[in-house]
């Protein structure tokens, strides 16, 4: 059973860690993050959530203190934002390394300079190796979602590596939706409390003190940082299979890292993440009523990336026509080259062509939404019709591009307001 | 490695096998055990003069790499695999009991 309440994406993360039953949640507030850890201390203050909520002085405290609290067993929760993200970088890479199965929330906002509280991917991308699985969310229902799931995720002896949930500021943390909240009995027996392997991070106790960060040499590294790769590819099955168990537990959700949404009979393809897919979804039919098609590849997980289920949504039988041309749509640049998503993506289907010796198809990226500019359907239906002309894109050679990258959204403002 | 085995300070390299699944899941070891010794870190050496120490046990509580134990007598004691010598013991020491020598000429032939 479950009760339907009206959410912003805070609350239902919220509501999704009380679930999970947290013993201690350690939390410096940042916007757009604030609401998540506001709703867990009026949680652990009306006696709905019986944990530890400790005030810290930094970010980079409230993760060292989930990390510590996690060496003794018990399941932990913080969630950050932007510059916050990044103050917590050195942690973030111990916590992993460390082999911590931690969940975290992240609230996508922009970095600054230009100051600039409103969502992008910059944070949450600018940290995609710390050895985080990440996961984006769409909507306020995902987000609950992925985090019951994440845990059951960290915690699996084989994975032992921490998540973190993103979710678009503003866009997702702050807009109210129709929200199932599943019962605690059926989360209860979806996730029971963590098990732990002897001698694995989570056994520490006074009788048994261990040294949790010991050093390695150059070659004990080496295979510390195979496994730590090794397990975080592995993870992609388990997160498949917790996403199928979810699905038959509580009768809702996708189970692949990779979305597919009227992708297999698709021309022109957007691969995207997070909330802006909620839009792509919408032009899509649009366009399809128009008789063109188009698809959409939504990316729930880029790490561990998905590259043979991309593979297979762009070549595998189940395709009814060939893919004409990709735009891969994301809030983010990588200065001096693109944005980080489409490298992601350009990178896997390169390995593929260069197997199958193929000719991948023609692979466009558009950055928008940055700082959080608005992401209009019109300019998305533009975007497939571009992929779907037979040259380049019309925007080449003009002011929105830069390299690689098509700057959408930069055209139209500077001519609107600065001539 | 049991964990009972361990109860004192030790070396306890990582098991170098050739498969790595025989390897540690993660970087953690038994407390009081180092994989790797400090002992080349060091430069200078905390030679104690146990004469006027008292016991308060400051030098082991202030030193960053828990590098000092208490003897059968209760007497502060260095561990030379955890001592990088740093030197901050001879700096707590209320009683100057802690002097910094020569690490080359206190090991020379």
């Amino acid at each position: 059973m479950s009760t339907l309440a009206f959410l912003s994406g805070n609350e239902a993360v919220a509501e999704g860690v009380r679930l999970s039953r947290p013993r201690v949640v350690a939390a410096y507030p940042i916007t757009p993050q604030t609401g998540v850890v506001e709703r867990l201390s009026e949680m652990v203050d009306d006696g709905e959530l019986a944990a530890q909520f400790v005030h810290v002085e930094s970010e980079h405290s409230a993760l060292s203190l989930v990390m510590g609290s996690c060496a003794t067993g018990v399941r932990t929760f913080t969630a950050t934002s932007s510059q916050g993200l990044l103050y917590m970088a050195e942690i973030l890479y111990y916590s992993s390394g460390g082999r911590y199965p931690l969940v975290m929330m992240n609230a996508n906002r922009a970095l600054a300079l230009p100051w600039n509280i409103y969502g992008d991917h910059s944070d949450s991308l600018a940290l995609i190796s710390s050895g985080w699985i990440q996961a984006y969310a769409e909507d306020a229902q995902e987000s609950l979602d992925m985090i019951i799931q994440a845990y059951a995720v960290a915690e699996d002896p084989a994975v032992r590596t921490p998540v973190l949930v993103n979710l678009d500021g503003f866009v997702l943390t702050h807009t109210y939706e129709a929200v199932s909240v599943p019962d605690q009995a059926d989360v209860d027996a979806f996730l029971p409390p963590p098990d732990l392997p002897a001698g694995f991070p989570g056994t520490f106790n006074l009788d048994r003190p261990q040294s949790l960060g010991i050093t390695a040499g150059p070659g004990d590294y080496t295979v510390f940082k195979y496994l730590q790769h090794r397990d975080m590819l592995d993870a992609a099955q388990v997160i498949q299979a917790t996403g199928r168990r979810y699905a038959e537990v509580f009768g809702r959700g996708c189970a692949e890292l990779i979305e597919r949404y009227r992708s297999d009979d698709a021309e022109v393809i957007i691969v995207t993440l997070g909330s802006v897919a909620g839009t792509v979804r919408v032009v899509v039919d649009q366009l399809r009523a128009a008789g063109i098609r188009a698809g959409l590849l939504r990316i729930r997980y880029l790490r561990p990336f998905p590259a043979q289920e991309l593979a297979d949504a762009l070549f595998g039988e189940q395709r009814t026509v060939r893919v004409h041309a990709v735009g891969v749509l994301e809030k983010d640049i990588s200065f001096g080259h693109q944005g980080s998503v489409a490298l992601e993506v350009k990178a896997a289907l390169y390995d593929l062509a260069a197997a199958r010796e193929q000719v991948p198809p023609r692979v466009v990226n558009f950055v928008a939404g940055l700082g959080g500019q608005d992401i209009t359907r019109e300019q998305i239906a533009d975007l497939f019709m571009q992929l779907a002309s037979a040259g380049q894109t019309t925007a080449d050679g003009r002011i929105g591009r830069a390299g690689a990258a098509y700057f959408i959204g930069l055209e139209g403002y500077v001519e609107e307001n600065h001539d | 490695m049991s964990e009972a085995d361990h109860k004192s300070c030790a070396i306890v390299q990582f098991q170098r096998q050739n498969d790595v699944d025989d390897w540690p899941g993660s970087p953690q070891l038994p407390g009081g055990h180092l994989a790797v010794s400090n002992r080349s870190w060091r430069t200078r050496w905390p030679d104690i003069d146990l004469g006027p120490c008292n016991k308060c046990n400051l030098c082991l509580l202030f030193c960053p790499d828990a590098a000092i134990v208490k003897n059968a007598d209760g007497f502060p004691q260095i561990e030379d695999d955890w001592c990088k010598g740093c030197g901050i013991c001879a700096l707590e020491c209320p009683k100057q009991c802690v002097h910094m020598i020569d690490e080359a000429q206190r090991t020379a032939p």
